[in-house]
């Protein structure tokens, strides 16, 4: 993805123009990571919710014990934990790229606007 | 009024950019994790396919003739454990590796009850393999690189 800055005035940015492009930058770079991320995640969320009614069928069949098929849930309920727990960890990596990203953009900003390598 | 806080906002920012530095949310990739959660899969694949060989074989099926294979892989977890948890930012994969220490704790406790059926075998090992791949994706993930794929 790449970013641009708009120019103002005798091609120098201003603090306003480099906040909303900040800002800009921030809701891209998030969007960016959720559209990499919610297929995965639904795909897996998908998986647990078919391996549920598999034990649910394999019990009504005879084939598992009323027991054995509550514990075998109880097996997909970690599954189902573990999810979001990945989940909300790629979030946490998302908004740190999002940040990240706005920072080296204002670095880029002001480094324009003194016209030489100052940070 | 407003406006003051919003520009203060925006300093406040613009000084975290000067500064040079960079926001660390979660702690950086770490080969030996991948490393650890690889030779766990490795160890639990080769357990689940002594089980599903010996399924309905009696004793040969039961627990106590599958101690040494449990005895590794909490060898292996325990190293696992330790290490995530005395990370820095390390939340996510410390709280995923708890997960993991229930579902290893819940195998046994239903292996020591009986052996294990053929049909109960398969969906162990889905479960507890997906619970290890999820540790493995985030550890991936933490790599950050922009050719990297979170899939």
């Amino acid at each position: 993805m790449t970013y641009t800055i708009d120019q103002g005035d005798a091609g120098k940015p201003d603090l306003e123009t480099v906040s909303k492009e900040m800002l800009v930058i921030f809701k891209d770079s998030l969007g960016a990571d959720w559209v990499k991320i919610r297929p995965d995640m639904e795909k897996q969320v998908m998986e647990v919710r078919a391996s549920i009614d598999y034990i649910n069928e394999l019990q009504i069949a005879g084939e598992l014990t009323e027991e054995s098929a509550r514990e075998l849930i109880e097996f997909q309920q970690l599954n189902i934990k573990m999810l979001m727990i990945e989940f909300g960890g790629m979030k946490d990596i998302a908004i740190e790229t999002a940040i990240n990203a706005a920072f080296k953009k204002v670095r880029e900003a002001v480094n324009r606007l003194v016209n030489f390598e100052l940070l | 009024m407003k406006y003051k806080f919003r520009r203060n906002g925006l300093l406040l920012l613009l000084l975290f950019a000067i500064s040079g530095c960079t926001v660390q949310l979660v702690s950086k990739y770490d080969s030996r994790t991948e490393k650890s959660v690889l030779n766990m899969r490795e160890q639990l694949t080769g357990l689940f396919f002594e089980l599903d060989e010996l399924a309905g074989i009696e004793p040969d099926c039961r627990y106590q003739n599958h101690t040494e294979a449990y005895k590794q892989l909490w060898v292996e977890f325990d190293l696992l454990a330790m290490r995530e948890r005395t990370k820095h930012k390390n939340k996510t994969t410390a709280l995923q590796v708890g997960v993991l220490d229930e579902g290893l704790k819940k195998l046994q406790k239903k292996h020591k009850k009986a052996c294990l059926t053929k049909v109960e075998i398969a969906i162990l090992s889905k479960s507890l393999s997906g619970l290890l791949d999820s540790i493995l994706r985030f550890e991936e993930a933490k790599q950050r690189d922009s050719s990297h794929s979170y899939n």
